[in-house]
């Protein structure tokens, strides 16, 4: 009977800890795609770019391929750089401003999208003039050569997604990486060992709500 | 037996603290240290700069010691005030920007990279005259966005992709970015 209970002991322990683990390392969307994790400072980021093609209801997002189909689109939309689905295993989606909006949620469950003040907080962690070097994939294996190369010492890995303009042409893959905020974008540059806020801001273009940026999600704590 | 239980209770709760503490990596990073390691010097390769000049006989490098003592007081000297490089034609390539003398006469020459080639533009006009005071210009990168100057009008320029941007010491004067396969110029002053 005591030989029983301590069975018992050590099947609940190694369910917690395969669970509990599985849970803190990564995040799943409703597609079932995996996205690592990293906490920096009291923050927790994905890793990875957003590449979700529905809804967390199950409705899905509306891909827009042509320049006129993107151009005329009301709804919330995504896309992928020149529609070439190669990039989207390293890139994620370029996703319009409508997707933030929408109620149905395109973060996953616990997760939601950054606003300006989770940005302050961490740039206020890191604490750097040189932020971007911190922030930016390490090496050149997608970002073009420069001399602020950077070294990812904070596991955030940002990449040159480039974007799509309101006209549904794509631009600046390799050499700019462009994400959503939940009032614009910031951006990281291949020549530039800084993090910027400055391309586009929907409260005073509504213009930007035609764009296309990837999405890197932060965790809801 | 207990013994060998144990040992089990003992490994699942190692796995219970250890895993999940790894799993959610805390960042001890000293930044400002890291920063100081990082030595990396990317610059326009020499052979490109030979091709361009064999190119156009005529022109000159600009180098460090052209620039006036002025411009030092504003900028780093560990900066290269005269070249820079980025992507301004949207083919994924670096191209690169190099300030050039052509007699008395300061340039902009632009290296457009493709897969297998190279192609170069000289700026039409001079951008200042280099005198004996020395040179008060240096070339960056202008990234793709809006930009609103207030002249004798105002007026506004927004480039989808990236450019050069000369500046006069601190003033912003120039923007020279490529549309349709030409280099334009948005004068800022």
């Amino acid at each position: 009977m005591k030989q029983l209970n301590i069975y018992k002991i050590v099947f609940f322990l190694f369910f917690i800890s395969l669970f509990s683990c599985k849970n803190a390392e990564t995040a799943e969307d409703i597609d079932g795609n995996v996205y690592h994790t990293i906490r920096i400072g009291r923050q927790t980021w994905m890793v990875e770019n957003l590449k979700v093609t529905r809804f967390n209801n199950g409705d899905s997002i509306k891909k827009f391929e042509s320049n006129s189909d993107w151009k005329q689109a009301n709804q919330a939309g995504y896309s992928f750089y020149n529609n070439d689905v190669t990039i989207v295993k390293d890139y994620g989606f370029l996703y319009n401003y409508k997707c933030l909006q929408d109620a149905r949620g395109i973060a996953p469950e616990g997760w939601r999208i950054p606003t300006e003040e989770d940005l302050r907080e961490l740039e206020s962690f890191v604490n750097s003039n040189s932020i971007g070097i911190f922030l930016k994939e390490k090496g050149n294996s997608h970002w073009l050569p420069s001399n602020v190369v950077g070294n990812n010492a904070t596991g955030f890995n940002a990449l040159p997604g480039g974007y799509r303009d309101e006209e549904g042409n794509f631009y600046m893959l390799r050499s700019n990486g462009y994400y959503w905020t939940t009032n614009g974008s910031f951006e990281f540059y291949n020549w530039s060992d800084r993090m910027f806020q400055a391309f586009a801001d929907t409260r005073r273009d509504s213009v930007f709500k035609r764009y296309g940026f990837s999405i890197k999600c932060i965790k809801e704590e | 037996m207990n013994g060998l239980m144990s040992r089990f209770v003992f490994f699942a709760l190692l796995l219970l603290f250890y895993g999940c503490k790894d799993s959610s990596r805390e960042q001890i990073v000293d930044f400002k240290r890291t920063i100081l390691e990082q030595k990396n010097v990317f610059t326009v390769p020499k052979k490109l700069k030979d091709n361009f000049l064999q190119k156009f006989p005529t022109l000159e490098m600009i180098k460090k010691e052209d620039y006036s003592n002025l411009f030092w007081d504003f900028y780093d000297r560990n900066m290269i005030p005269s070249e820079c490089y980025t992507d301004i034609n949207n083919d994924q390539i670096l191209d690169y920007a190099l300030l050039v003398k052509d007699g008395d006469k300061l340039k902009l020459g632009i290296i457009f990279s493709s897969d297998k080639d190279y192609s170069y533009w000289i700026s039409p006009f001079s951008i200042e005259n280099v005198n004996s005071g020395g040179v008060n210009f240096c070339v960056s990168v202008k990234p793709a966005g809006r930009t609103d100057v207030v002249k004798k009008a105002p007026e506004s320029l927004v480039i989808k992709k990236n450019g050069f941007l000369l500046r006069n010491l601190e003033q912003d004067s120039f923007i020279f970015y490529e549309t349709n396969g030409e280099i334009k110029t948005f004068k800022m002053l």
